[in-house]
């Protein structure tokens, strides 16, 4: 991350605008190390562990990702900040935008079930019905699709 | 900006997004 992933402009830029960022040496932790991994441990890194501004969790993921990868995983996280907050708005366009921006990630297909759910939020069944159709179209073999490939045919419009 | 401003510590990190309202990013990371 800290030679390919980091020094990238549009990740410089894009962290610095959204997020407080820190960094912990796992073979040298300091005092807060502990807090800082919260109830999890850290058994492979690199481990990315993403708070709301009040210190809740919001996701954790492993591994190194390239540039626009890294980007999505940000974007979804950005979305499930506003989420916790209530904002859907916001969070449909920070999901939307981490598919439109990086459709090939593996973040694509999580942030599509997420806008999903933030459509539910905004305007119930039938925009999330449609977004997760989308979703089970643009990425049949994702784990996200299968997720989401629940509805019953009666809470279909007819 | 030439590179992401990093904390060392998460009481910094927190306080800087209480303050503006941004989520943290941490990264756990080893050396090599």
């Amino acid at each position: 991350m800290g030679t390919v992933t980091y020094p990238h402009a549009e990740v410089i830029e894009f962290v610095t605008k959204h997020f407080a960022a820190a960094k912990f040496n796992v073979k040298e932790p300091v005092p807060d190390f502990k807090e800082a991994v919260g109830r999890g441990k850290v058994i492979w890194a690199p481990l990315f562990i993403f708070l709301d501004y009040r210190g809740a969790e919001l996701r954790r993921y492993l591994g190194y990702l390239p540039h626009d990868h890294f980007l999505a995983e940000l974007r979804l996280v950005l979305g499930l900040a506003a989420m916790t907050h209530m904002k859907y708005q916001e969070a449909l366009e920070w999901f939307l935008s981490a598919v439109e921006k990086s459709p090939d990630s593996s973040a694509a297909p999580e942030a599509l079930f997420w806008a999903g759910a933030a459509d539910y939020r905004i305007g119930g069944a039938q925009p999330m019905i449609a977004r997760w159709d989308d979703l089970i179209a643009r990425y049949p073999g994702s784990t996200w699709a299968t997720r989401a490939d629940i509805i019953p045919p009666e809470l279909r419009e007819r | 900006m030439s590179e992401i401003q990093w904390h060392d510590r998460l009481q910094p990190a927190k306080d800087e997004a209480e303050r503006t309202r941004k989520p943290v990013l941490l990264d756990f990371w080893t050396p090599g």
